[in-house]
C-alpha cells in the first residue's frame, strides 16, 4: 500500500537547531522542503563539500592499490557515527599527502617531457665536437645555426662568402654557417630564399653529445622520482578505508549543513517545513520532543496542488519486489501500489522462463549467500531476493516440466548425462506434469492460459481500486467489462481453438454459450458506456466502437506471454547443448586421454552451465519485469511517484550504527 | 546427393549465421559504448555489463534452432538417408524466422542498449529502464525463436 503523507511545520529555536538537524537525521523520517529560495551554502557548506570532493579525488586516486574486498564480504562496515568521525583528521592528513603526491607525479611528468622534447631537438647536432656555447657571435664573425633541406646543401656551397660545416646527412641537414660580420645581412636575405630552418642551441654546458648524456641522467632521476612517489602513493592504498570512513562521516554532515539552507528563519527561531510518513509522526514527534520542549509541531494532510513523495509499505515478503515496481516507476501518490498483487505473478512466472530444477537450486543458493554473506541494501538486496524466490519457483518448474541442468528424462547428451536422464525416464515423476519438448502446444497453451489469468487480474486490481475510490461507473464499463470480454471469448472458443492445436478440449454448449453471452454483454457494455461523458448520441457509440477495437491490445498481450515458452526451451536446449559438448570430450578409446577428458569436462560443464544460468536469468528477470510492467500494470497502474528522501545517513562505505 | 540433407544444413547453418552476425555487431557496438562509460567511471562497469549482454541472446537463439534441426534431421548421429527433399526444405525455410529476426533485432536491440548505456552515464540510478527499453526489442528475436521452434519440432 502507498503509506499516507503528512506535511509537517515545525517552528524551534535557533539554539536548539543543530540538536534538532541531529537528531532528525538520525531518525531519518523527514524530507525537508526548501522554503527560503536560492540562499547560497554557507562558508561552512562549501568547506565541507570542498573537503567531500577531495575526499573523493583521494579514493579514486589510491583505489587502485587498495586491497580488494572479498567476493563475499559485506558491502558496508558496521561503526558509529562517532567512530566514523574519529577518521576525519588523519583522512584530512593522508588527502594532503595523496594530493602533494599527485602533484609532485605531474610535475615530474612536465620536467620529464620538456627534457625529452630538448634531447630529441639534439640528436641531429651530436656530431658537432665544440661546446655549444662557444658557436656565439663575435665582433668579427657572424654564425647562422639551423636546418637546411638537403636539395638547398649545393646552393650554399656556392656561396663563396659563407663558411659552412655539415653535421649530418639527412633530408634536414643540420648546418652551421659562418660569415663576416659584414655579410651576415646578404647572408641572411640568402637564407630566406632557400628551405632554412633556424635553431637555437639550449643554455646547456658542452657538446651537444655531453650535453644528451647529461639530459638522460636527468631523465633518470626524474624516472627515479616518479617511482619514488608511485610507491609511495601504492603504500596509501591501505589507507583507502580511512578515506572511506571520513567521506561518509563528511557527507553526513554536509547533507545536514546543505538542509540548513532549506529552512527560513526569524531574529530567533526558524522553521522548518517537510514530508513525514504519517506512521512516523509520533516517531518523528518524541525526537524533537527528546532535545527540547520550546517548540511547535504541527502537520496536516496533503492539500490540492501539493505533491507528497510517495513511499510504499509492505509486508516482508513482498518488500523485496517493491525493487522490481521502482525499476519502472514508482506509484502517484494516491494512486494502487502495484507491488503486492504483482508479487505472486512474478515469482510465477519467472520460474517458467527458467524451469530447470538444477538452476533454480544455483539460484536460490547463489542469492542466499550473497544476502547472507554480503549483507547488501537497497537496490540490490532486493533484487537478491527476488532472485531467491524466483530461484524457487524455477526449481517447481523444473520438476513439472522435467528439466535438470538441460538434462530430461530423454535425453542424448550420451555418457553420464543420458544416464541421469534414463533415471528420470525409470522414476516417472520427472517430469511431473508436461513435457515441453514432447508437447510443445499443451506448454504453450498453459503459457497463454497464465497469461489471460494474470492480465484478468490486472483488470480486476483496477476495478477493485476504482470501487473503493466510489468510480463504479469506471470499475464496470472500463474493467469488469473487459474481463467479461476476455473470459468470456477464450472459454466460448477454447473448444475450437484447442481442436486447431490437434488436441480438442471440448466444453459443454452449457459453458460456451454463457461465456459467449458474457463476452457480448461485455462488449455491449465498452460500446454504450465507454464515451459515457459525451452528450451527443453518435460520438458516444463511435467512441464505444473505438474502445472495443482494445481488443486486439488484448490479443497481443496475450500472445506476449508465448516468451515465457521460449524462454524456457532456451534454458533448456541450450543447457542440453553443453552437457553434449562436455560429453565429447570424454569419448576418446585411450584411458589417459579419456581421464583428462574427464577431468577437462567436468570443468567445461561447470563453466558452462554458469554461463547459462546467468543469462537467462538476466533474460527471465528483465522479460518477466516486463510482462508485469507492460500487460499487467497497463490495466490499473499509475506511475509517476516522486522519491521520498528523507535527511538521513547517506552512505555509501559504511553502515551508521547506534 | 543428398538434397535433403544440404537443405536440412542450410537451414541450421542460416540459423546459427545470421542471428550469430547480429549478436555480434550488437554486443560489439554496446562493447565500444561501455567501455567509453567505464573509462569515465569505472563503477559503473556492472552496469554496462548487462546491458552490452542483452543483445547477445540472438545468437544463442539461433544456435538453439540449429542444434534442434541437426538433431531433428538426423544431421548429428549422422543418418540422413531417410531426410526426403521436402523435410529437408523445410528446415530450411523453419530456420529463416529467427536468423532474420535475430539478425535484425540483435542490432537495434545493441543500438537501443547503446543508448540505454548512455542513460546509465547521466543518471546510474536508471540502468533499469534501458534494460526493458532494450527487451523490447528482444521481444520479436523470442517471437522468431517460438515460430522456428514449433516449426522444425513439427517435421516429423
Amino acid at each position: 500500500m502507498i503509506v499516507p503523507m503528512k506535511r509537517l511545520s515545525l517552528v524551534a529555536l535557533k539554539s536548539d537547531q543543530e540538536a534538532i538537524l541531529n537528531a532528525l537525521q538520525d531518525a531519518g523520517t523527514v524530507e525537508i522542503i526548501k522554503l527560503a529560495d536560492g540562499d547560497a551554502p554557507d562558508g561552512e557548506a562549501e568547506a565541507v563539500n570542498a573537503r567531500i570532493q577531495r575526499l573523493a579525488e583521494s579514493i579514486s586516486a589510491v583505489k587502485p592499490y587498495a586491497k580488494k574486498a572479498g567476493f563475499l564480504s559485506p558491502q558496508k562496515r558496521e561503526m558509529t557515527l562517532s567512530g566514523m568521525r574519529q577518521y576525519v583528521p588523519k583522512a584530512e592528513q593522508t588527502t594532503g599527502e595523496i594530493e602533494e603526491l599527485l602533484h609532485e607525479q605531474t610535475r615530474l611528468l612536465s620536467e620529464r617531457e620538456k627534457a625529452e622534447s630538448t634531447r630529441a631537438a639534439l640528436e641531429p647536432w651530436t656530431g658537432l665536437t665544440v661546446p655549444m656555447a662557444s658557436v656565439k657571435n663575435t665582433a668579427r664573425v657572424h654564425y647562422f645555426v639551423g636546418l637546411c633541406a638537403s636539395k638547398d646543401v649545393q646552393r650554399i656551397h656556392e656561396q663563396g662568402y659563407l663558411e659552412a660545416e655539415f653535421l649530418r646527412e639527412s633530408a634536414t641537414v643540420p648546418t652551421i654557417l659562418a660569415c663576416r660580420e659584414e655579410d651576415a645581412r646578404v647572408a641572411q636575405t640568402f637564407l630566406k630564399t632557400i628551405d632554412w630552418q633556424d635553431y637555437v642551441f639550449p643554455k646547456l654546458q658542452g657538446t651537444p653529445r655531453e650535453a644528451i648524456e647529461k639530459l638522460n641522467c636527468q631523465i633518470k632521476e626524474i624516472d627515479e622520482a616518479y617511482a619514488d612517489a608511485q610507491k609511495k602513493l601504492e603504500a596509501h592504498g591501505e589507507t583507502i578505508e580511512t578515506l572511506q570512513n571520513a567521506l561518509d562521516a563528511e557527507t553526513i554532515d554536509a547533507d545536514r549543513l546543505n538542509a540548513k539552507s532549506d529552512l527560513a528563519y526569524t531574529a530567533s527561531a526558524f522553521v522548518l517545513d517537510g514530508w513525514v510518513r504519517e506512521d512516523e509522526v509520533e516517531k518523528t514527534e518524541k525526537t524533537i520532543s527528546g532535545v527540547t520542549d520550546a517548540y511547535s509541531f504541527e502537520t496536516r494532510d496533503p492539500v490540492e496542488g501539493e505533491e507528497p513523495p510517495s513511499v510504499v509499505k509492505n509486508i516482508k515478503f513482498v518488500k523485496p519486489f517493491e525493487e522490481v515496481q521502482t525499476l519502472y516507476s514508482r506509484p502517484a501518490y494516491g494512486t494502487i501500489d502495484g507491488t503486492p498483487y504483482m508479487t505472486p505473478f512474478y515469482i510465477l512466472l519467472f520460474g517458467l522462463m527458467l524451469s530447470d530444477t538444477g538452476y533454480g537450486i544455483l539460484l536460490m543458493l547463489g542469492s542466499w549467500l550473497y544476502v547472507k554473506k554480503k549483507k547488501p541494501t537497497g537496490m540490490s538486496a532486493g533484487i537478491a531476493r527476488v532472485l531467491f524466490w524466483g530461484g524457487l519457483s524455477t526449481i517447481v518448474w523444473g520438476i513439472l516440466t522435467g528439466s535438470f541442468f538441460g538434462i530430461t528424462r530423454t535425453d542424448t547428451s550420451g555418457g553420464v548425462f543420458t544416464a541421469i536422464g534414463q533415471f528420470f525416464n525409470r522414476i516417472g515423476i520427472f517430469p511431473a506434469w508436461i513435457d515441453p519438448m514432447q508437447n510443445s502446444m499443451a506448454m504453450l497453451g498453459l503459457c497463454f492460459g497464465l497469461g489471460i489469468l494474470h492480465i484478468t487480474a490486472g483488470y480486476i486490481v483496477g476495478a477493485i481500486d476504482r470501487f473503493g475510490k466510489g468510480d463504479w461507473k469506471g470499475a464496470i464499463f472500463d474493467q469488469i467489462s473487459w474481463v467479461l470480454i476476455t473470459l468470456g471469448l477464450v472459454i466460448g472458443f477454447l473448444p475450437a481453438i484447442t481442436s486447431m492445436a490437434g488436441t480438442p478440449i471440448n466444453l459443454p454448449g452449457a459453458v460456451t454459450t454463457p461465456a459467449l453471452i458474457a463476452a457480448a454483454v461485455g462488449a455491449a457494455m465498452v460500446v454504450l458506456f465507454k464515451g459515457r461523458e459525451k452528450k451527443n448520441p453518435i460520438s458516444r457509440i463511435t467512441s464505444g466502437l473505438g474502445g472495443l477495437y482494445d481488443i486486439t491490445g488484448v490479443l497481443s498481450d496475450i500472445l506476449s506471454y508465448a516468451r515465457l515458452f521460449a524462454l524456457g526451451i532456451a534454458t533448456g536446449v541450450i543447457g542440453q547443448v553443453f552437457n553434449m559438448l562436455s560429453n565429447m570430450l570424454t569419448g576418446s578409446p585411450n584411458i589417459v586421454l579419456r581421464i583428462v577428458g574427464a577431468v577437462m569436462c567436468i570443468v567445461l560443464v561447470i563453466a558452462l552451465h554458469t554461463f547459462n544460468v546467468a543469462i537467462n536469468a538476466l533474460g527471465a528477470f528483465v522479460h518477466c519485469a516486463r510482462l508485469q510492467y507492460v500487460e499487467f500494470y497497463g490495466k490499473f497502474y499509475e506511475s509517476g511517484g516522486k522519491e521520498f528522501r528523507p535527511l538521513s545517513y547517506n552512505t555509501k562505505h559504511v553502515q551508521v550504527t547506534k | 546427393m543428398n538434397w535433403g540433407a544440404i537443405w536440412a544444413t542450410a537451414g541450421a547453418v542460416i540459423a546459427a549465421l545470421l542471428a550469430g552476425i547480429g549478436s555480434a555487431i550488437g554486443v560489439g557496438i554496446t562493447g565500444q559504448a561501455s567501455a567509453g562509460v567505464v573509462s569515465e567511471n569505472p563503477d559503473l562497469s556492472g552496469k554496462c555489463l548487462l546491458l552490452q549482454l542483452l543483445p547477445g541472446t540472438q545468437g544463442i537463439y539461433g544456435l538453439l534452432i540449429a542444434v534442434v534441426i541437426a538433431l531433428q534431421s538426423g544431421l548429428m548421429s549422422g543418418d540422413v538417408s531417410a531426410l526426403t527433399t521436402t523435410n529437408g526444405l523445410r528446415y530450411l525455410l523453419a530456420g529463416l524466422p529467427i536468423a532474420f529476426g535475430g539478425l535484425l533485432s540483435a542490432i537495434y536491440q545493441g543500438k537501443v542498449a547503446v543508448a540505454g548505456i548512455n542513460m546509465v552515464a547521466k543518471k546510474p540510478t536508471e540502468s533499469g529502464k534501458g534494460m526493458v527499453m532494450a527487451i523490447m526489442v528482444e521481444t520479436y528475436a523470442v517471437l522468431s525463436l517460438l515460430i522456428s521452434f514449433l516449426l522444425v519440432i513439427g517435421i516429423k
